[in-house]
């Protein structure tokens, strides 16, 4: 992998009221690359993605895009990329199929209603929804489905960067395998740059090529997916074999 | 005993201004972003007319009770003050005069701040803690464009028209109660009404209501969009977007008067 990042994240420091959460986090997505940020719930994993995509603004350090400061190319930037937020952050006074087309439902390259409803049912149907759930309101769906359709949302419209906060969350086993069977798929048919958040392992093994592990605010750990599989290190095994220590502590 | 470092008072002083201004230039900042904002396109349409519904004619029953009991109370108010020295019959023309200038606008105001305002607020603070708003921006959507300016564009052409109802309700009140408790007979009651009342003083009555309704509008938007966390987050924007609101309606209207005088 000689050719240059396309996002690089150079020493970014965040705090919230002098409370420091991340401290010196640097980074390198390649092209084509789909990369995984473990750490555990509250190490700051969602305020580096906000600070990637320019919600947050870091106290220290840089996001570069393609070699050039995001500050200066936010808005291109921001326009190829497609983000699933942990929560999902549907607009719920908008129905489904408009959530998912949003984004060329105004402006002078819209597309006519008609055609994007069609779109937005070809979406849902890849990540497992019917039709009928197009015309619904964000409230009127369960958890597990307005995830669902943000990761529809996110991948609309091909972006060439994808975002995912925790993709597989509140999703079941057979859902959450699908799911990131799809994203596997988004990645690797059009060679995206994609940075998935997540602690479900499984969803580890479907998507992720390189894996960069946060501990305290700090990087802890980088490297391939095997080297983290078949790693000896007390931490990193047990995150990744939580689900085995339950089960030997029930023995 | 410790002697309190001389300089600790300046210093808290000195902190506290620094603070101060910073808040109002970036209240004054937002003002401008959004004007920039409601000239430029792209123009979001369907917002605007929603807004315009919600601001505009879900808000006229409260608007036309509010100004119809007013009216009323204002007549049998100028009557008992006008009786100590021989001006009953001036009652119809300040009820008239006072409506339309002050009462009228004011009410509207106000009403309409604790009723669209709050609502404003409270649905942005809740996009704002559900990471809508993030959402928004990363959909290549400027959330001042989609979400505020439309707001604050319906509230300012809104409010006059809320206004010239509430004034007509209003009198409509004073006549109801001059010509059933107070012996006016209506075409006397009319006639003095329109007798005294100018043109200056609708226009500057609506000019108000245009300023007023830009107030609660941008109040709502600012306080909604730095909503802090959670749902505490979202009810500590609603109090501040009305409070601020009211306060600076109040405010508003003094100058405005005073310019118009
Ligand atoms: N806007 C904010 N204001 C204040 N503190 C914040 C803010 N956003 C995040 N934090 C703090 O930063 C820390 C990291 O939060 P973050 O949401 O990044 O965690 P996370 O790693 O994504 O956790 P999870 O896996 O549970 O989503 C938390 O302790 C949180 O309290
Ligand atoms: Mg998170």
């Amino acid at each position: 992998m000689a050719d240059a990042p396309r996002i690089e994240l150079i020493g970014l420091c965040k705090s919230f009221a002098s409370t420091p959460v991340i401290a010196n986090v640097s980074m390198q997505l390649h092209g084509g690359n789909s990369h995984v940020l473990l750490g555990e719930s509250g190490v700051g994993k969602s305020v580096v993605l906000k600070c990637i995509l320019g919600l947050l603004r870091p106290d220290q350090g840089s996001v570069l895009i393609d070699g050039r400061n995001l500050s200066k190319m936010k808005r291109a930037f921001l326009d190829r990329s497609g983000v699933l937020f942990q929560g999902g952050a549907l607009f719920d006074s908008l129905p489904v199929w408009q959530n998912i087309t949003f984004r060329k439902l105004h402006g002078s390259d819209r597309l006519s209603l008609h055609k994007a409803l069609m779109l937005a049912e070809e979406k849902l149907e890849r990540v497992g929804l019917g039709k009928e759930v197009a015309r619904l309101f964000p409230v009127e769906l369960s958890g597990g489905m307005q995830k669902r359709v943000a990761l529809a949302r996110a991948i609309a419209f091909d972006p060439e960067f994808l975002f995912f906060d925790e993709p597989t969350s509140g999703l079941d086993p057979i859902k959450s395998v699908a799911i990131s069977r799809v994203i596997r798929d988004v990645v690797q048919d059009r060679n995206v740059t994609a940075l998935t958040v997540t602690h479900d392992m499984n969803c580890v093994r479907a998507v992720a090529e390189g894996v960069t592990m946060l501990r305290c605010g700090k990087i802890y750990w980088e490297g391939g997916l095997t080297d983290f599989v078949s790693n000896d290190n007390a931490y990193i095994s047990k995150f990744s074999e939580g689900h085995r220590n339950l089960q030997d502590d029930h023995r | 005993m410790k002697l309190m470092n001389p300089l600790v008072v300046p210093v808290l002083v000195g902190r506290f201004s620094l603070s101060v201004l910073a808040r109002v230039g970036r209240a004054f900042r937002f003002v401008a972003d959004v004007f920039m904002a409601m000239l430029l396109p792209p123009y979001y349409c369907k917002e605007f007319a929603r807004a315009l519904v919600v601001i505009g004619y879900n808000s006229l029953p409260i608007v036309a009770l509010t100004t119809l009991f007013t009216g009323g109370a204002l007549a049998l108010q100028i009557f008992s003050g006008g009786t100590r020295f021989n001006a009953e019959a001036a009652v119809p023309s300040i009820v008239a005069i006072g409506m339309v200038r002050e009462l009228g606008p004011v009410l509207c105001g106000l009403m309409i701040a604790g009723r669209v305002g709050s609502a404003i607020a409270a649905e942005i603070a809740t996009m704002r803690v559900t990471d809508q708003i993030d959402a928004l921006e990363t959909l290549s959507t400027n959330p001042l464009r989609y979400l505020v300016a439309p707001r604050v564009a319906a509230a300012t052409l809104v409010l006059p028209c809320l206004t010239g109802i509430g004034d007509i309700i209003g009198i409509l009140g004073g006549y109801l109660v001059g010509t059933t408790r107070l012996n006016f007979s209506p075409a006397e009651y009319l006639d003095h009404t329109m007798r005294f009342l100018e043109t200056g003083d609708i226009v500057s009555g609506l000019a108000k209501g245009a300023l007023f309704g830009s107030i609660v509008a941008l109040c709502g938007c600012y306080c909604g969009l730095h909503a802090g966390k959670g749902a505490r987050g979202v009810g500590t924007a609603t109090t501040r977007s009305v409070a601020t609101a009211s306060i600076l309606i109040i405010a508003a209207n003094y100058v405005m008067t005073e310019l118009f005088f």
